[in-house]
């Protein structure tokens, strides 16, 4: 899974959201580090609702401005739980073989 | 971002912003557009600095890489879409090559006739043994198609499957489908290397039948038209003249030079041009659906659909095969055994194309009767 499709799924474990407001929590949940746009975050959201890990969950117009909300589908939390498993796993490898070569890197939390 | 860190109003002071937001945005296909436009435009407002009056250079980048993306990926559906699509462009292909087949007849110079018998008696063929319809020159195409009843069938079918599947009837364009492909069959067995015909198209097409059958039987591509406009045509109209090119190319590989009616005459040499031409015309009509956003398993298809016309027109130039005519059956390999090789290279790629596409699409239908039933 792709580090973008892993944040909008995060984004939308927490409840329905609507495209500006993913983009804010995508920003929020990496750190500042990933900002999506509205062409990358769209694409995504084409193609997770195409594969029916996402679905909407209504539209509003606000100030004359459409907002479509979208939430995670039973499938789309299965996967999201899965790659989250799947990258704690590997996390807690790489911190832990580090941890065994120099203990400073590790952190000491696993 | 807005000052309120929300939604800017449509407003006087953002209203040339939107506009070239909204300019910007036509790069995406129609389809995409018609469902994300007002979306994209809030978000793309909301995030816009105030006092903002052109699209953020970021942006700018990231719409050009997502409508491209969009494009190539094709419409929602994946592979039933691909068929929706195919099952458009083919019976208008079909119809278009019949045109073009009354509307651009050639035929074998006298010189080449000669040459062929000459041929034939080189290998000891016994002058007894040479068909008659052998023994005059080969005429392919132009109006006297007309007075044949299997081509009269042939194009009666074509239309009916075209109207058919515009007209949604999908079961009416089946059995137009399957009537013209007995016409077309008809018209595949006076294909011989002895026997000069209107058979190369046909013997080509039959790909195309294949698809277009499993296509309909499976998706309604009148709900597509209605959505895609007539923007299938292109692809179909640069395919036809793609297959009438690589035809003639092939012919003039079977038969030495040919003629034209204004007097013209084509050289075995040049139906090399003609064959790269055509190649590079049946490439673009495969690519068309991408910058139409039919995307690229609509390129697949279509690709499958011409792959016979182009290895087949190909293979009779260039050194694999040496001249077609003169490996079958006059080789070491026996007749059967080289149809069998050469019917297996021309149609086992599309089958492998169209097993790929039904597949995902009766998976896709599959899952869907399942969502019906659980909601």
């Amino acid at each position: 899974m792709q580090e973008t499709t892993f944040l909008i799924l995060t984004a939308l474990a927490q409840g329905p959201q609507h495209g500006y407001g993913i983009i804010q929590d995508v920003r929020r949940i990496s750190g500042e580090r990933v900002a999506l746009r509205a062409g990358t975050l769209y694409g995504a959201l084409e193609r997770l609702d195409a594969d029916g890990l996402i679905a909407m969950d209504r539209e509003e117009v606000v100030d004359g401005r459409l907002r479509r909300y979208y939430r995670l589908t039973d499938e789309g939390s299965a996967r999201l739980a899965e790659e989250a498993r799947r990258l704690q796993e590997s996390a807690a490898t790489a911190l832990q073989r580090l941890g065994a070569l120099r203990p400073s890197l590790a952190g000491g939390a696993v | 971002m807005s000052a309120a860190g929300g939604f800017l109003t449509p407003g006087a002071p953002h209203a040339e912003l939107e506009r070239r937001y909204r300019r910007l945005l036509r790069l995406y296909p129609r389809e995409f557009r018609a469902r994300r436009t007002d979306e994209m435009i809030g978000v793309l407002m909301a995030s816009a600095a105030d006092g903002q009056d052109r699209p953020a250079r970021g942006d700018v980048g990231d719409i050009v890489q997502g409508s491209l993306l969009a494009r190539l990926r094709g419409p929602r559906g994946g592979w039933p879409f691909a068929l929706v699509a195919f099952a458009l462009v083919a019976p208008l292909f079909l119809v278009l090559t019949d045109i073009l087949q009354v509307a651009f007849p050639y035929s074998e110079s006298q010189a080449a006739m000669q040459g062929r018998i000459s041929i034939l008696e080189a290998h000891g063929v016994p002058a007894a043994h040479i068909p008659p319809s052998a023994l005059v020159p080969a005429h392919v195409g132009g109006p006297q198609l007309l007075s044949q009843p299997a081509f009269l069938i042939l194009v009666a079918g074509h239309l009916i499957v075209a109207a058919a599947v515009l007209a949604g009837l999908r079961r009416t364009a089946l059995a137009a489908l399957v009537i013209a492909a007995a016409a077309d069959y008809t018209q595949w067995t006076a294909f011989h290397v002895l026997h000069p015909g209107a058979g190369t198209i046909a013997f080509l097409t039959i790909a195309v039948f294949l698809l277009e059958a499993i296509a309909l039987a499976l998706v309604d591509p009148r709900a597509a038209r209605r959505r895609e406009g007539w923007q299938h045509v292109f692809p179909a109209l640069a395919l036809a003249v793609a297959a009438q090119l690589l035809a003639l190319s092939f012919d003039a590989s079977r038969f030495g030079d040919m003629m034209f009616r204004n007097g013209g005459e084509l050289h075995v040499p040049s139906g090399n041009t003609i064959m790269v031409i055509g190649c590079v015309l049946a490439l673009l009509a495969v690519l068309l659906p991408l910058p139409l956003g039919l995307g690229w398993r609509a390129s697949l298809l279509l690709a499958a659909a011409c792959y016979p016309l182009v290895i087949l027109a190909a293979a009779a130039f260039g050194p694999p095969f040496g001249r077609l005519p003169q490996t079958l059956g006059t080789g070491p390999m026996s007749a059967p055994v080289a149809h069998t090789i050469i019917v297996t290279i021309l149609y086992l790629p599309p089958l492998l194309v169209l097993c790929r596409a039904v597949a995902q699409t009766i998976r896709t239908k599959r899952h869907r009767n399942r969502g019906d039933l659980a909601a």
